[in-house]
């Protein structure tokens, strides 16, 4: 059964399932698409998720938040302090097309601190060109 | 739907705050409510749970946290409660600016909800978090 906003009430919890895709579309940078919920639960994982990119290698991070299906104050303070943290040379992007997702940012006023992009094509064409991957 | 409350008893641990989620979303759609207001309203029982969660209980002994609903044609009554240490009160005001250490929780509930209250339960012991958000929405 699907309400007007297209969502599968019997699927929901399956729906909200946190998990974590990286993808190096080149060698500086990292993708990481979010799906599910990032909550008090799930928030520490993508912490590590982001380290671990860092730690890999990468100078400019992408977080594509476009299957996300909710972030909460633990989920914006991951993302802040890896945008601090990050090399400023690189560049962080953060991919939000929903506008349920993109609501906490502007309630929070993050939106005005995070480049927000409505696609992960429009983000990695924003950041600072390194060479591509051929690997 | 009428006015009786609609409760959900959970344990005091961060993988359960799906279920206030589901619970509160599942509700308020029926009742017409905008998708920015059912997202909204994810929001803030997320995080008056989480906040619980986090400094209600010591570590080791654990308890529950309560959320009741009271849903009416145009409104969402909604109270998280615990039996745990309680809030030091009156909270700061202005609240801190987001910080990525915490904190914003309480300033993200403010910004969703119409009426925010915060008090102890009886005797001084846990938190009462009450928030009331209207739907604005043609029902």
């Amino acid at each position: 059964m699907r309400d007007s906003a297209g969502r599968d009430h019997a699927g929901a919890l399956h729906e909200t399932e946190f998990r974590l895709e990286e993808d190096r579309p080149r060698d500086d940078t990292a993708v990481v698409a979010v799906f599910g919920d990032v909550d008090l639960h799930s928030a520490e994982a993508l912490d590590e998720s982001l380290v671990a990119a860092v730690a890999g290698g990468a100078t400019s991070l992408v977080v594509d938040l476009s299957s996300a299906t909710f972030v909460d104050s633990q989920g914006l303070g991951v993302l802040l302090r890896h945008r601090r943290r990050l090399d400023p040379r690189g560049g962080f992007r953060l991919v939000v097309p929903r506008a349920e997702i993109r609501r906490v940012f502007e309630v929070s006023s993050l939106d005005q601190i995070f480049p927000i992009d409505a696609s992960r094509e429009d983000a990695l064409a924003s950041l600072p060109q390194g060479p591509p991957n051929d690997g | 739907m009428g006015d009786a409350a609609i409760r959900l008893c959970f344990p005091a641990r961060a993988e359960y705050l799906v279920l206030p989620r589901l619970l509160v979303a599942g509700v308020v759609r029926k009742l017409g409510f905008s998708p920015q207001e059912v997202a909204d309203l994810e929001l803030a029982v997320t995080e008056a749970c989480a906040n619980a969660v986090r400094h209600a209980y010591a570590d080791g002994v654990g308890g529950d946290v309560e959320v009741s609903l009271r849903p009416s044609a145009d409104r969402l009554e909604l109270v998280v409660s615990d039996a745990g240490a309680g809030m030091t009160l009156p909270l700061p005001d202005p609240p801190p600016a987001p910080s990525p250490d915490g904190g914003m929780g309480l300033p993200l509930i403010r910004a969703v909800v119409d009426d925010l209250a915060i008090g102890n339960g009886s005797g001084g012991c846990g938190t009462i978090v009450r928030m009331t958000k209207r739907s604005h929405a043609d029902v």
